[in-house]
């Protein structure tokens, strides 16, 4: 007897689709809309979890786009604590699309939150990216200087980029009563401090999380017609929810949210779904690729994601190259050290 | 970068006082000079003229055994000229890809509108680095004696451009611009290394001593009738060091 069921391929059915395939051979992806060519240039933005999709992009040869990358002067270790090279510009952990949009109106002057500046003991703090600047800056003047110098980086990535990829971290999040302009992180907890009269706590639903992300694809548009989007959501869990309830629960919904709401936007043009989500949290993995705290992701998990990535979305799947710096130093250091030396030998040379 | 072994005549003087013992680097020199003309006894032990009495240089610089007991004997106050290039290195001339920082002392200061913007703390982070050999020398040098160590600040950086520009072995850096890094930024850079030096003296009990007022213009670059090569400071700067150290051991 013949059904819809009948004669579906097996990755549509439960059993051989995920029961009966060995967990690294899972490969829900399937069909992907668009491929990413080795000369595309990719941005990557979003929770932390992108910090592995930009990691792998720049370890497998493809032209990951830094428009905001650290000084060759600065060591390897140094860069990291000042938050260089995580994603394709110095924004921090983008958790929520409303984020994401803001940031775009803020880069392009459209918004100017009237929280402008968060000042603790003479460190001045971005209260939009707390922690990419360890203690925050020294002085008003730096942090003007270095935001001005941010927001040219993020339109330069915004119009430079052939695809950006966003991954999608939370719903829950908290804003400013004055603007609605929403933290990356509650006020008190990296820098600032809360004031239940000046913030509160937003939980963003599928239609707020649809709209958000609807407008910015028009704005990014308008800066950089052909740009695409490739959509993820984190699989890391909440550290902790604002509502009082489990936080797995939180966790469920809160990730139900993104996972509906990219669905929605995975069907208008150049728009596409990665299900880097799915790859993490499948039962056919029985949770190895959660680290001991569960919530961290292991390396297997990220390389089974990224290689599914390069498979499917890439032209080429790429080719794995040194695990080199994500800011090389160049060799002006050493030069000068010479050119110093030879300055000081003359010195002596000639009292 | 330790220069290779050269071995000059050590600085003599005849006075009465037990000579002032100076150890360090090229920083030394003008003061050896001053010594010289001045008949000022000094007791110079230069790393530069010979770099045989530093031993595991970089990672655990130490001295050989009769240095060690020399500065282990000696009962004055030891004055430090240990590194104090860092600055230097860092931005003499013009990177590549121009960079500026806001000095938080003087954030009045110009940026450069063709230079990128690097956190002073990142910039403080790499000055560190770049003078962490020297500063574990002079921790050494503090572990050694139980009297009174004084570093000597480096010299202030020179204003005239054109005059540094004839000291530059430029052939050292194909592809690479050719132009001396803007005043504002090398007088940063020197206030911030004497600021990281400073702070790193202050935790190791170690004395910091401030450049010569008298020896800078109004902006607080190094008056020209101290120039020596752009780097080191010449005689006369030595001259009015000898006067300070005096004055500390008084």
């Amino acid at each position: 007897m013949s059904h819809p069921y009948s004669d579906i391929p097996g990755y549509r059915r439960w059993r051989s689709g995920v029961a009966e395939t060995p967990p690294a051979d899972l490969d829900p992806v399937v069909a992907f809309p668009f491929r990413i060519s080795p000369q595309d240039r990719i941005a990557a933005a979003g929770s932390c979890f992108a910090q592995h999709v930009a990691r792998h992009l720049r370890l497998h040869g493809f032209q990951f786009l830094d428009t905001e990358p650290a000084h060759p002067l600065l060591s390897e270790e140094t860069a990291r604590k000042f938050g260089y090279g995580f994603f394709s510009a110095r924004f921090g952990n983008i958790y929520t699309s409303r984020q994401l949009l803001q940031l775009l109106r803020r880069a392009y002057g459209r918004f100017q939150p009237i929280d402008d500046v968060w000042q603790e003991a003479n460190r001045y703090f971005d209260p939009f990216r707390p922690s990419v600047q360890p203690n925050g800056f020294a002085t008003r003047e730096e942090y003007a200087a270095d935001r001005q110098q941010h927001f040219a980086a993020v339109r330069c990535m915004f119009e430079q980029a052939d695809v950006f990829v966003f991954t999608l971290g939370l719903t829950e999040c908290w804003v400013s009563l004055e603007d609605a302009a929403v933290y990356p992180m509650c006020p008190g907890t990296v820098a600032g401090k809360f004031d239940p009269r000046r913030h509160a706590f937003l939980n963003l639903t599928v239609e707020d999380v649809v709209a958000d992300l609807s407008a910015f694809l028009v704005e990014l548009r308008t800066a950089n017609p052909r740009v695409k989007m490739v959509l993820t959501v984190s699989p890391v869990p909440l550290a902790a929810t604002a509502v009082d309830r489990h936080v797995w629960v939180s966790t469920t919904a809160s990730k139900a949210v993104l996972r509906v709401a990219a669905e929605r936007l995975a069907g208008t043009p150049g728009v596409a779904y990665f299900p880097a989500y799915e790859i993490i949290t499948s039962p056919s993995n029985r949770a190895s690729y959660f680290a001991e705290d569960l919530r961290s992701i292991r390396e297997e998990g990220v390389g089974h994601v990224m290689g599914l990535f390069f498979r499917h979305a890439c032209a080429q799947p790429g080719k794995a190259i040194a695990d080199t710096a994500a800011t090389a130093q160049d060799g002006f250091l050493a030069y000068m050290q010479d050119a110093v030396d030879i300055i000081c030998d003359e010195s002596r040379l000639d009292p | 970068m330790w220069p290779k072994f050269r071995r000059s005549p050590s600085v003599v003087a005849s006075v009465d006082q037990l000579p002032m013992l100076c150890i360090g680097h090229s920083h030394l020199h003008c003061v050896q000079a001053a010594s010289a003309d001045t008949g000022i006894a000094i007791d110079a032990i230069n790393f530069w003229e010979d770099n045989s009495v530093v031993l595991d240089y970089p990672d655990n610089p130490a001295l050989t055994p009769p240095l060690q007991q020399r500065l282990r004997d000696y009962s004055g106050t030891v004055f430090s000229f240990i590194g104090g290039s860092a600055h230097t290195v860092v931005g003499l001339l013009s990177h590549p890809r121009r960079f500026d920082f806001v000095l938080p002392e003087a954030p009045w200061l110009p940026l450069n509108a063709q230079s990128e913007v690097i956190p002073v703390d990142a910039i403080r982070s790499l000055l560190f680095e770049q003078a962490q050999p020297f500063l574990k020398m002079m921790r050494y040098v503090r572990s050694l004696t139980r009297h009174r160590v004084v570093h000597m600040e480096p010299p202030p950086p020179c204003s005239d451009e054109q005059r540094l520009r004839r000291k530059i072995p430029w052939s050292l850096f194909p592809g690479m611009l050719r132009e001396i890094a803007p005043r504002p930024l090398r007088y940063k850079l020197w206030r911030l290394h004497s600021q990281v030096v400073a702070d790193f003296c202050a935790e190791h009990d170690i004395a910091f001593a401030a450049h010569p007022r008298q020896t800078i213009d109004a902006e607080g670059f190094l008056l020209g009738d101290f120039f020596h090569d752009g780097i080191h400071a010449n005689h006369k700067y030595g001259a009015l060091l000898l006067q300070q150290m005096r004055s500390a051991t008084a």
